[in-house]
């Protein structure tokens, strides 16, 4: 039987909420399919067509659009990927931010493909959706707690200890700007501030169960596909080792290509002595209690969850799960404390921070401290030392209540130095107001795909990783990537068009509800566009081409482009890695010297312009680009703020 | 049944699975296997329905099938085996592929 509005792959339904005036309907799914996939493709076309160019984030006109793809809830590798879009209040333009999920498929069996949610409660409000019964509850109660705290009210409220939700900590109530929303207790939209957008809408929380089935249009030959994409993501080696440790295992592979960020970038590497003492592999061997995994996930999941019998946080048990809050937050910070990762993890979680927000303006001041540009008259007393992990959990309290400095901090690395003054913005690493996490400085794939993401610095939306992964099957990157060079970190030439690949794959697996570890972005053995485009296919029954999906991708990051520039001022200027990243070379290690020279930068940003049909001077779409991909709408939008390249 | 499994990580992808079997579609309401998180202790509870409940099929072991579908898109194919003879045994049910090797990834 097929979904509603006789549509397969899909739910059929898209739900609209308004806060407002506590009105919920539904429109047909089929009014954005097939000119626009999935979660991240609706997304845009709606937040495009809805919102206004004078909307900001905060305001009850924005929408806080929830996705939950075709492949979600399905046999497909990796099928739990949700997305939150809206326009986000840390670049100003298009937040995208994806999650693994439990919720995604949930809201697919309740009947729905997107949740879009407008307008502002009059008190703190949560959202109940049990199949078709959609319920706008009071959250008075809620207002306040952690996330932790929320799921643990809602499970015993419903008698439930199974349901799933997302939620807001104090970090989205206080409207700061790097909230998350948080998926039960660990998995994070993380970036973009979602969880600000959603906290100025007074919502907490989403609670979501669906008790109906997802169906796709050829069956057998569905399952016959994914078994075959399953077995080729089991075969990767990359993949087992992912199993066992998660992206926490990349710690001596960073090490040894300067990938780590320590002393808010001031090194690209960490002591040696420091390797040892945080490997994070052995706080996972000595405590773990169990594997974290979700729904489709081919990999056997990269989460593990600890619980700690020793040491200064004896007692917690939570998820830790990414390399990112390591990089991002622990040697960023120098902090030696193996246990703090959990530790500061679980904090931002219960609090509703993204690691990057945390991490990102504590390092900041940190080193604006170390320089004397700050000292405690400002920090509220606070002694802002490397290393201090007690400063450190108490700084980022302080940012998500606001209090003191941390009211400061709250709004992101940039905007904290545009207040402080003193030329501190140079020790404020950001794109487009993004805090950045991305090492950006030896492997410029890895860079220009950060730089250019039309969210603002992040590595899911173009970013190559394969450049610097260990053991790569070189000859079936170049066969991928239509490149000579894949595995040339430092080489500029070859970036372009490998991020223009990523750029689609991402943009799919982002929109499909794919999660990227279980494709060819982790390892190129891994199931890759071709493989997606067969599911998409035989799930919606809608025959796909992978230059379909190749067009499909342009048209969605055009329109990103387009949204942007109608909200914000980024153009070319906004492309370019921060001042420290183009000044200071790479200063210990094997990549000892080496520093992105702008000149080749510059040259190698013109080619990517040029693949896309940009403007070199401006970065603007061209008026032809835009019509080839079906935008002749956008054409006179841009004309109209003279922004058509 | 109730079988305590230390090694999974909860995905609960065997449900999305096991539905396919019995219904040819997604609808993991209708599983057999369902998969419960536990307040302490590793991994998770795994419950296999002896009889029809609600929505949910009785689990038939895959009887007929060369292996079960949870313990084919499962990532610790070996504990989920074991779980499931200790089912059949229970039940008094003889199945195919009680023989059958559990592959490994690289093997399969």
């Amino acid at each position: 039987m097929a979904g509603d509005n006789g549509m397969y792959g899909y739910a059929g339904k898209i739900l609209r909420i308004n806060l407002s005036d506590g009105q919920v309907w539904t429109e047909p799914t089929s009014k954005y399919a097939r000119e626009w996939v999935g979660q991240a493709g609706f997304a845009i076309k709606i937040l495009y067509d809805e919102l206004k160019s004078w909307v900001t984030p905060y305001e009850p006109a924005n929408r806080l659009i929830i996705g939950a793809g075709p492949l979600i809830g399905t046999m497909a590798p990796g099928s739990n990927k949700m997305n939150v879009s809206s326009l986000g209040p840390t670049t100003g333009g298009w937040a995208s931010s994806c999650s693994d999920s439990y919720v995604g498929g949930q809201i697919k069996c309740a009947g729905y493909d997107s949740i879009v949610i407008q307008g502002k409660a009059h008190l703190p409000v949560y959202l109940w959706i049990y199949d078709d019964t959609v319920e706008i509850r009071n959250a008075t109660h809620l207002w306040g707690k952690t996330t932790w705290e929320t799921l643990e009210t809602l499970r015993n409220e419903s008698g439930d200890p199974e349901l799933h939700i997302m939620s807001i900590g104090p970090a989205g109530e206080n409207l700061v700007r790097g909230a998350c929303i948080i998926q039960d207790t660990a998995r994070a939209f993380g970036r973009c501030g979602q969880g600000c957008v959603m906290g100025s809408k007074n919502l907490k929380a989403i609670a979501v169960k669906g008790t109906g089935s997802v169906t796709v249009a050829k069956p057998t030959e569905f399952m016959e596909c994914a078994r075959k994409c399953r077995v080729m993501c089991e075969k990767s080696n990359i993949a087992q080792v992912w199993h066992d440790y998660g992206t926490l295992s990349v710690l001596p592979r960073k090490q040894e290509v300067c990938g780590i960020n320590y002393k808010n970038f001031q090194g690209c590497q960490i002591p040696d002595e420091m390797v040892d003492v945080i490997d994070p592999r052995k706080t996972i061997d000595n405590y773990k209690i169990s594997q974290v995994s979700f729904p489709g996930c081919a990999v056997g999941g990269c989460g593990k969850r600890l619980h700690f019998t020793d040491g200064p946080y004896v007692g917690l048990s939570a998820e830790t799960n990414q390399w990112e809050t390591l990089s991002t937050i622990q040697t960023r910070l120098a902090i030696f404390e193996p246990t703090f990762l959990l530790k500061v993890n679980s904090l931002c979680d219960q609090l509703g921070i993204d690691v990057d927000a945390a991490g990102a303006p504590v390092g900041w001041a940190m080193e604006c401290w170390q320089r004397g540009i700050i000292d405690e008259t400002d920090t509220d007393g606070l002694k802002l030392e490397w290393g201090d992990a007690g400063v450190a959990l108490e700084m980022i309290r302080r940012i998500v209540y606001r209090e003191g400095f941390g009211n400061i901090l709250a709004e992101g690395c940039i905007r904290a130095s545009e207040i402080i003054g003193r030329d501190s913005s140079y020790y404020a690493l950001h794109v487009k107001g993004q805090d950045l996490y991305e090492n950006l400085r030896g492997a410029m794939g890895w860079a220009l795909g950060a730089c250019t993401s039309t969210r603002g610095g992040g590595h899911t939306t173009g970013a190559i990783l394969c450049e610097t992964v260990p053991g790569l099957n070189v000859e079936k990157a170049k066969t991928i990537y239509g490149v000579d060079n894949p595995e040339k970190a430092q080489d500029y030439r070859g970036k372009p068009e490998m991020i223009y690949y990523m750029e689609v794959l991402s943009r799919m697996c982002n929109s499909l509800g794919i999660c990227l570890y279980n494709t060819t972005y982790l390892d190129v053995d891994m199931i890759n566009l071709s493989e997606l485009a067969e599911l998409y296919s035989l799930a919606t029954g809608w025959e796909t081409a992978v230059e379909d999906f190749r067009k499909l991708a342009m048209k969605q990051l055009n329109l990103e482009k387009a949204f942007n520039l109608r909200h914000t001022s980024f153009d070319r200027k906004d492309d370019l890695p921060p001042p420290r990243d183009l000044q200071e070379p790479i200063p210990t290690g094997d990549l000892a010297g080496w520093g992105i020279e702008e000149a080749k930068w510059n040259e190698m940003l013109d080619v990517y312009y040029d693949l896309h049909g940009w403007d070199r001077a401006t970065s603007y779409p061209k008026k032809q680009t835009l019509i080839d991909l079906g935008l002749e709408d956008v054409v006179g939008d841009l004309e109209q703020i003279g922004k058509l390249g | 049944m109730k079988y305590d499994m230390a090694t999974c990580g909860g995905c609960r992808t065997c449900e999305i699975a096991c539905s396919y079997h019995h219904a040819g579609v997604f609808h993991p309401s209708t599983s057999s296997i369902k998969i419960l998180t536990k307040n302490d202790g590793k991994g998770y509870h795994v419950v296999l329905l002896e009889m029809d409940e609600d929505v949910s099929k009785a689990c038939d072991l895959c009887a007929e099938l060369d292996v079960p579908v949870c313990i084919e898109v499962c990532k610790e194919r070996e504990e989920l085996r074991d779980i499931l003879l200790r089912f059949a045994e229970y039940s008094g049910k003889d199945v195919t592929w009680k023989d059958m090797p559990v592959k490994k990834a690289q093997q399969l």
